[in-house]
């Protein structure tokens, strides 16, 4: 304000980055000094820093010296009494709505100063096990214990962990692409996958990292894969393992989990068979065993004062389609049936994709069904300009007058999802012509942009219509009702939605309620996952680690595609979608009915 | 030194002022060299508005400097930076040249009851120290640090162990009348490693021991899963990591370093007997010893 006014000379001051490159240097030690309890070493780096400084001539004043050096007592490293990650981040986490749960808080202190950085993390699905190793590693950093992590996780949820690191604990991390990448990152992400295969195998071995955190640690059960050679093989000093399932079939498991990260806890394997098994389903000495257990594991569980989330309601709601709609529908999907399928695997996207928008609306679809007739020009299929002109010639939209009215209703304020930008800008056309106040989020927009809308959103919005890539990473807690306008094929994508409003912090019951179009692939997949595996009531977290059990040859929607496309008979594709579902549930169930948590204290 | 004093000193040392916008918040315009330091790369300079309360951070919106907070730790990290060779200079008129006279000459007279001391002439010399700021950090299962100065004569050698107030001094070196160094900045440093080992010899080990215990505890740990297997590698190298990680020992990192001008007093002192003698008595104020020279 006032200061324009001001005159101000800035006095040239050393810069941080440019000595970051000093910082990076390896400590040089002189040889240690043996004294009878404990070795005395004296840098040499430091004195030839200070030597250089001297032989140059670079006299800096004394006032700074002073400051410098009370700069210096303010950051000393103090004994683990207290937690600096958790005022270091306490704004940050104001900024991103995080907020740290008691148990934790007590994780982290637990490991930090009873496990000494080496514990599983097995906290029951959905109470954060990665906020903990990310507090966990935060904290180690601020004290200077760790400079080099990696993070070996499943492939696809490596950005995952990029983005959680840099968006809530502000640090800043690479994800490994080649094989320079294990050398020069100091925080490094990759995928186990790829780190067990050669030459990086080969290259990891010889860093030494201060901390290594293992995502899904319950694939390193069996100690002949190369996964669980790889992790034996590794220098490390502190080392987390994330699983929900620390045991699934076998007593063995365990003893191999624990072996990588503190060999001989549980005795030698021999020992550990004589005193724990009986059979390898049921322990022995189940009290001892859970002593010796909670030495390197930590398990929260629901309910026992930990996180209470709020209900969910779900509400499908059937919509009806026009005669007209009706006959565009069954015209384009009989098209990519007899068409699609047939294609080669390179041209079968554009169908895959016609056939969810057409799911979607009618309008993503037509415009997608007018590029495809751009792209091929006169050569285009006929059927295909056919069926653009008979999309273009609807001038009805069923779904969109549904969600109207179903707005009008809630009046409160409502996320709608929907997959397609083309949908995105439909619906907000369609709800402003209305007379409903709309806010439009993707992932087009920049962070800035991202944050202004969210903010308009909490302050005075109503109705925010959103794509999925645009609601990534983003804490709707302030509002509770979420509209699916249309429905992925990918049930994590639509529990992500859900996320965005049903997560730690929502203090209200969250409505959900999805709009499926009677009669169309919409109707199967709502089947699916709410009637079959009711997966709106499954608590956060569960279908992911389902999802992962289940051990799927392809991805999910890869599966329920070719349900779909391969299949004309509608009772074929709900007997496929029965299978599908209960193996889903299967899989639950045993999950569930772990016979491990008498051991886990 | 508080947090307030510390961020506020900083500003001034960089010329700039804050202005309090209100009762305890704060503002500054920083320049964008000055966020990057703080911020990294993408940052960008702009006003800044800042408080040392909790709650005034809440109410206003002011980025929160308080321990542990990420602001402060930003500042920390970029004072520290700073400064790691300095000179300075502890002025002649700090000492009360009247009062060391009569100090002096009642010291002489207690020596010598047969003599009388009158003072001929005095002068003063700027003798150089070498101050050297480290850091110690005592690691086992845990870490811990402090920060120790410690000043060695560049003179005579001997380290002196006693503080001297760091406001006394004055910036800059005296440009004449000083003593020549008669010790390398290597043989300084060798002093002081001496000097510190034989001080950390005398402090209570009972961390070590602690530390020591456990170890043994994790050896015998490792030996018994190791007892049934042949792979001799994977068990050593278990037991390196191990030891690597927890032994106990004391880090000592030099931090920073300052040469240090403090005058040494010069008497001409004129000694009554039945024969004269003329004394040179080298007085030195810190250490309040008399010295022949």
């Amino acid at each position: 304000m006032i200061l324009d006014s001001l005159e101000i000379t800035v006095p040239i001051l050393r810069s941080t980055q440019t000595l970051f490159a000093d910082d990076n240097l390896e400590e040089e030690f002189l040889p240690p000094i043996e004294l009878p309890h404990f070795n005395v070493e004296f840098s040499l780096t430091g004195f030839k820093k200070i030597i250089n400084e001297i032989r140059k001539r670079n006299f800096d004043s004394w006032e700074w010296f002073v400051l410098a050096k009370k700069a210096d007592c303010h950051s000393l490293t103090q004994n683990f009494g207290r937690l600096l990650c958790l005022e270091h981040l306490e704004e940050r986490w104001k900024r991103f709505g995080v907020i740290p749960y008691p148990h934790q808080v007590k994780t982290v202190e637990k490991v930090i100063k009873e496990l000494k950085g080496q514990a599983i993390l097995a906290d029951e699905v959905g109470l954060g096990k990665t906020i903990e190793a990310g507090m966990i590693l935060k904290e180690y950093m601020l004290r200077g214990l760790v400079n080099r992590a990696l993070i070996l996780t499943p492939a696809s949820l490596c950005w995952q962990w990029y983005q959680e690191l840099r968006e809530k604990f502000n640090i800043v991390s690479g994800i490994q692409r080649s094989e320079w990448d294990w050398e020069y990152s100091d925080i490094l992400i990759a995928s186990i996958d790829t780190a067990k295969r050669p030459p990086h195998r080969d290259i990891i071995k010889k860093i030494p990292y201060d901390m290594l955190i293992i995502d899904e640690a319950h694939k390193l059960k069996n100690s002949k894969t190369a996964n669980w050679q790889l992790i034996n093989q590794m220098q490390k000093k502190y080392c987390l393992m994330l699983t929900a399932t620390p045991i699934q079939n076998d007593l063995k498991e365990l003893f191999n989990l624990i072996s990588l990260l503190k060999p001989g806890q549980l005795g030698s394997y021999r020992s550990f068979k004589a005193k724990f098994v009986a059979d390898k389903r049921t322990p022995k000495n189940p009290d001892q065993l859970r002593e010796l257990l909670s030495q390197v594991l930590i398990r929260n569980r629901r309910g026992e004062g930990t996180v209470e989330f709020t209900e969910r309601h779900v509400q499908p709601i059937i919509v009806e389609l026009s005669s007209e709609e009706r006959q565009v529908y069954n015209q384009i999907s009989s098209f990519i049936k007899s068409i699609g399928w047939k294609a080669n695997h390179t041209n079968i996207l554009p169908y895959v994709t016609l056939q969810r928008e057409v799911c979607s609306s009618f309008y993503a679809a037509g415009l997608t069904l007018q590029k495809m007739c751009q792209k091929y020009g006169e050569n285009a299929n006929p059927k295909l300009v056919e069926l653009l002109q008979l999309t273009s010639s609807l001038r009805t939209n069923s779904k969109c007058d549904v969600l109207e009215k179903l707005l009008r209703r809630i009046n409160d304020k409502v996320v709608v999802f929907t997959e397609y930008k083309a949908s995105q800008e439909y619906i907000r056309y369609r709800l402003e012509r209305a007379g409903f106040s709309t806010l439009g989020f993707d992932g087009s927009l920049s962070r800035g942009k991202k944050e202004w809308i969210k903010h308009l959103f909490q302050k005075s919005g109503q109705i925010l219509v959103s794509t999925e890539s645009g609601g990534e990473g983003l804490n709707l807690q302030f509002c509770n009702h979420v509209v699916n306008y249309d429905l992925p094929w990918n049930p994590m994508r639509l529990e992500q939605r859900i996320g965005r409003v049903h997560r730690l912090g929502q203090t209200k019951d969250v409505h959900i309620y999805n709009l499926i179009t009677r009669g169309t692939i919409e109707e199967h997949i709502m089947y699916l996952l709410h009637q079959k595996i009711n997966m709106f009531e499954m608590v956060l977290g569960e279908l992911e680690s389902i999802l992962i059990s289940l051990k799927l040859d392809r991805s999910f929607e890869g599966l329920l595609t070719e349900i779909f496309l391969r299949n004309d008979d509608e009772k074929e594709i709900q007997k496929k979608l029965d299978e599908l579902g209960e193996r889903i549930i299967q899989s639950r169930e045993e999950i569930q009915k772990s016979p491990w948590e008498q051991i886990y204290g | 030194m508080d947090n307030v004093e510390l961020i506020m000193q900083f500003f001034k040392l960089c010329n700039l002022e804050p202005v309090e916008i209100t009762s305890g918040v704060w503002q500054i315009e920083i320049t964008t060299d000055m966020a990057r330091e703080l911020d990294g790369y993408g940052a960008k300079g702009g006003l800044f508005q800042f408080t040392f309360e909790k709650e005034l951070a809440e109410k206003y919106g002011a980025e929160l400097i308080s321990p542990g907070s990420y602001r402060l730790d930003s500042f920390l990290k970029y004072i520290r930076k700073q400064a790691t060779y300095s000179t300075a200079c502890l002025p002649i008129h700090t000492f009360y040249e009247p009062s060391i006279r009569t100090k002096l000459l009642n010291k002489l007279a207690a020596t010598n009851r047969n003599s009388r001391f009158y003072v001929i002439d005095y002068s003063y010399k700027y003798a150089p120290y070498f101050m050297l700021v480290v850091k110690l950090s005592y690691l086992a299962y845990e870490k811990r640090e402090k920060i120790r100065k410690l000043i060695v004569d560049m003179v005579s050698g001997n380290i002196i162990n006693y503080d001297i107030p760091e406001q006394l001094f004055k910036n800059g070196s005296p440009d004449t009348n000083c003593y020549k160094r008669k010790l390398s900045y290597k043989k300084a440093y060798e002093r002081i490693q001496e000097f510190l080992t034989n001080d950390l010899a005398m402090e209570d080990p009972s961390w070590a021991k602690a530390a020591k215990e456990q170890i043994h505890q994790d050896r015998q740990r490792l030996e018994e899963y190791y007892k049934d297997s042949e792979d001799d590698i994977a068990k050593e190298r278990r037991l390196q990591e191990l030891m690597e990680r927890t032994f106990p020992r004391v880090q000592i990192l030099p931090t920073r370093a300052a040469t240090l001008y403090i005058p040494k007093l010069e008497y001409k002192v004129m000694e009554a007997n039945q024969t004269d003698r003329l004394l040179n008595i080298v007085y030195d104020p810190i250490a309040n010893r008399l010295q022949n020279s």
